[in-house]
């Protein structure tokens, strides 16, 4: 039984214009202690799927159908009491937006105290000296002073950290961060990815990564998971994931990261934009945006299979590698055209032909173990692929 | 150290102790709520006379598999504030021949009641684009032939009289 269990999850908004899907039968599980990555687009419902796991959406949304299991027990279900004991004791969560989450009037220790005080984890002097050896395990310097500070006082990766801190205080079983690193300098983010690496080792605390920035991804989790128009549409250990996409959309999204030393004048970027969810299109909702979409792309919704059966990926079982395209159901005709290369910085190039037959070439091992590898992804197509044109790390 | 809710400055409602209240957040208590003035006060069949429903698309005839851009548009002709009654959170819907949002399958919004609000002279406006699809079933769609469709839009409510509106439109080979 693995830690988390999210089945067929499904959430919906009530505006005017219409009804809002923003998660549509999401479908994942994390071991404990695993680091577990949702990665998309602004808009691809990362948050809301993240929110819904400790039942924070709020009105018009609702959670309308699917089940969420903690250990086997079934969250939706939980009562007022059990649902205070899970958040903060099983699950916790840290916002986006550090300086929005902390109360400016208190002192950073205070609030990290008083999240121990509510859940009975400790108090008085005991929780005043957890507290501070908690702002030291997130690396923050001088955890005493921080202790007094007030979160003005803090810099944004400080913050940040703080936010971290007061999430592990309670020793939680999952921590939920959204967007830990956005707003930060990559030094400061590299820092604080290397923190959460060694927290999830030390503790044993399960890691669910909300993020859009693959680089994250690469650097410090197991399995990812893809997001698009509320759906997953790929699911893979990471590594897998970087060397061998199989949606056309993970290969954009790879594509898409921009590269030092890249001589091209336009960033390569997915063509189009996400979806209005009020209105998703018909059939496969990336469609519209899939350099190699064929007219039953148009008419029928790919499933998630699992790319060595091409199965669907059953109710329960965790699929090695499953994607979501007609690729590997066999509906496609013309295939997903686009290659990996992998350079390696000894200059050693390999080619893949991927979401064919799911190999990794041979010249993976060597640039892994170096660390330093640059791989493209480069579609045929003529149309629209520059735009879909490399992907690097 | 004084807690903020100990300062009684923050209430909090008693069925989710853990949630602030909203209630008196929204507004100030001084403020009319203009909405709900008027619908205790106006009677129910003028609030249904006072909203006019039009449906347009962008053109009369169209090509095979050429999208269909409607425009869905709601006004509240009167110089006061109107609160409609729907049966559902979804507070209007469209069809095209009878077939909610293009599809067969029913999608999962909950059946309880809801309200429709518009200012004073307001009009709301929506667009939908219909990709010449009926949906049969979860997965699949289907392309739909030549020949006349009835595209209409209302507010959600069975008894919907006056608050719907209908246009057709001729798909060409």
């Amino acid at each position: 039984m693995a830690l988390l269990e999210v089945d067929d999850l499904t959430v919906q908004f009530y505006t005017e214009d219409g009804v809002v899907r923003a998660v549509d039968g999401f479908s994942y599980e994390i071991e404990r202690g695993e680091t577990f990555a949702i990665v998309g687009e602004s808009g691809a419902g990362k948050s809301v799927a993240s929110l819904s796991l400790l039942r924070l959406i709020e009105r018009p949304g609702e959670i309308v159908d699917g089940e969420i299991r903690f250990r086997g027990r079934d969250v939706l279900g939980f009562s007022q009491d059990e649902l205070r004991q899970f958040r903060g004791n099983d699950a916790a969560i840290a916002f986006q937006n550090p300086e929005a989450m902390l109360d400016p009037v208190y002192t950073v220790g205070e609030q990290i105290v008083e999240t121990m005080r509510a859940h009975d984890i400790a108090t008085g002097e005991a929780a005043r000296d957890r507290a501070i050896s908690l702002l030291e395990r997130v690396d923050i310097a001088d955890p005493e002073s921080a202790y007094t500070d007030y979160p003005h006082e803090l810099s944004g990766g400080m913050a940040q950290r703080a936010v971290i801190a007061t999430a592990l205080s309670c020793d939680p079983d999952l921590l939920i961060l959204d967007e830990p690193t956005t707003g930060l300098d990559v030094t400061i983010q590299a820092q604080l990815l290397e923190t959460l690496t060694d927290l999830a080792e030390t503790f044993d605390t399960a890691i669910q990564l909300v993020t859009h920035d693959l680089g994250v991804v690469a650097d410090c989790c197991d399995r990812a998971l893809v997001m698009y128009a509320g759906r997953a549409v790929e699911r893979a250990p990471v590594e897998e994931l970087f060397y061998d996409p199989s949606h056309p959309y993970t290969a954009g999204l790879l594509a898409s990261i921009p590269r030092i030393g890249d001589g091209r004048d336009r960033l390569p970027a997915v063509p189009g934009s996400p979806p209005d969810l009020v209105q998703v299109p018909t059939g496969c909702r990336f469609h519209p945006r899939c350099p190699y979409a064929e007219d039953v792309c148009a008419t029928r919704d790919p499933k998630l299979v699992e790319l060595e059966t091409g199965n669907p990926v059953p109710d329960g079982r965790r699929p090695d590698h499953a994607s979501a395209c007609h690729e590997h159901t066999g509906n496609l005709e013309g295939g997903l055209d686009y290659e990996v290369r992998i350079v390696d910085d000894r200059g050693n190039d390999s080619t893949d032909s991927s979401g064919q037959d799911g190999a990794v070439s041979d010249g993976l091992d060597g640039a892994e173990s170096d660390g330093q590898t640059d791989d493209e992804t480069a579609p045929d197509d003529p149309e629209t692929g520059g735009d879909h044109g490399e992907r690097s790390r | 150290m004084r807690r903020i809710y100990e300062s009684r400055a923050l209430e909090r409602s008693a069925d989710e102790p853990f949630v602030p209240s909203t209630n008196g957040d929204e507004r100030s208590p001084r403020t009319i709520d203009w909405d709900a003035f008027s619908h205790a006060f106006v009677p129910s069949a003028l609030r249904n006379r006072a909203i006019s429903v039009s449906v347009t698309t962008d053109r009369d005839v169209y090509a095979l598999e050429e999208p269909v851009r409607l425009t869905v548009e709601f006004h509240n002709r009167l110089p006061f504030p109107i609160r409609l009654r729907t049966d559902s959170p979804n507070v209007w819907t469209w069809s095209v021949d009878g077939f909610a949002a293009a599809s067969c399958v029913s999608r999962g919004v909950p059946d309880r009641p809801s309200t429709f609000s518009f200012a004073r002279n307001e009009r709301k406006r929506f667009r939908r684009t219909w990709s010449q699809r009926l949906r049969i079933s979860e997965t699949e769609w289907e392309g739909v032939g030549p020949g006349h469709y009835t595209v209409s839009a209302g507010v959600s409510r069975e008894d919907a009289r006056g608050l719907t509106d209908r246009t057709t439109i001729e798909i060409r080979e």
